[in-house]
């Protein structure tokens, strides 16, 4: 039988020793998919997918019922990537502060268009699109990861970062942009391996 | 979803080959139940502590109870009921105040209380311990590590 997540979290609540092993099972690959993209080194996305389940499980008793699971680990999964970063890594102030300042701006740019095609066919590859996954503020990156990997909506992807759907979207607007400036930079330049 | 949208879809859908490490699954399991442990034995020490601390309250709170009911007289009304039963079915009513009025509130109340936190803190120090020994020793839980 193929139970949902509300009902294994409620079987976990009642004791069941099964439950919870079936929730890390159905999400370890995507979670540590999403953190490997997103943090771009398999030993850290190792380290953080254990540190995410050790929270989701220490979080479990206090998991509303009936909120969406899936958004909900995701946002785990992001806030303890971001603590491992910040203590790892040093962020530039552009990466920690909310830009939402510039959301304005952003609105004011055309949606980004479809890229021609032999661009579009570079950007199929992953390690390329991977790199340049990784110059992008982590902001735009988890935006984009979430929308186009793990097939988010909007609205999912505004719950699990906390923030309300229009700056989602004009996250995603400006991401998108980025992300194709990097590569026509990367196509003017094809010596370049990472583009600044 | 229009064009640019599914092109972009098409775009990170290489992204989804990431390679899972080969013992992910059982070291997230691992580490989870050594915290589930860890917690465990901390809880059973804390309930033990409690547990252990409520029985040293309750035999002074229990002795307190007995010296009241001697000076109250608690238990020489009581011993009437024994003795004279017929003529307190006469007088009922009045003898129900005088054993309530008799009746060690303070002792008993703190004895019972002493009694039931360290009952409590016990059955919780048992079921903590219990789950000291963890998930991963659960027969159902090999199925999704070997």
């Amino acid at each position: 039988m193929n139970r949902t997540e509300q009902q294994l979290i409620a079987e976990h609540r009642a004791g069941s020793a099964d439950a919870f092993p079936e929730l890390v099972r159905r999400y370890t690959p995507e979670i540590y998919r999403f953190l490997f993209r997103f943090m771009g080194n398999a030993d850290n996305a190792e380290d953080v997918t254990q540190e995410t389940f050790l929270k989701v499980w220490k979080a479990l008793p206090r998991y509303r019922s009936g909120e969406p699971f899936r958004p909900w680990v995701f946002r785990i999964a992001r806030n303890t990537a971001i603590d491992h970063l910040r203590k790892h890594t040093p962020l530039s102030f552009s990466d920690m502060a909310a830009d939402d300042d510039a959301q304005v701006f952003a609105d004011t740019l055309p949606d980004p268009e479809p890229l021609p095609d032999e661009l579009f066919a570079r950007r199929e590859d992953a390690a390329m699109l991977a790199s340049l996954l990784l110059l992008l503020p982590f902001q735009h990156r988890e935006v984009l990861l979430l929308r186009y990997m793990e097939e988010f909506t909007f609205d999912e992807i505004g719950k699990a970062l906390g923030k309300p759907v229009d700056t989602v979207k004009s996250h995603h607007r400006r991401a998108l942009i980025k992300l194709r400036t990097l590569f026509e930079e990367l196509e003017k330049n094809p010596g370049e391996s990472a583009p600044k | 979803m229009d064009t640019f949208e599914r092109q972009n879809a098409r775009m990170f859908s290489a992204l989804r080959a990431a390679p899972l490490p080969e013992n992910l699954l059982k070291d997230v399991l691992a580490h989870v139940d050594q915290a589930a442990r860890k917690q465990a034995r901390f809880r059973a020490v804390c309930f033990g502590l409690g547990s252990l601390a409520s029985s040293f309250f309750a035999v002074p709170a229990v002795m307190y109870t007995a010296y009241e009911m001697g000076q109250t007289g608690f238990l020489q009304f009581l011993s009437l009921v024994w003795s004279d039963g017929g003529v307190l079915l006469l007088s009922w009513k009045e003898f129900s105040l005088t054993l309530l009025e008799s009746f060690p509130v303070v002792g008993m109340t703190l004895a019972l209380l002493a009694i039931f936190v360290a009952l409590s803190a016990l059955r919780l120090t048992v079921y903590y311990a219990r789950h000291m020994s963890g998930v991963l020793d659960h027969p159902r839980f090999t199925r999704f590590v070997i």
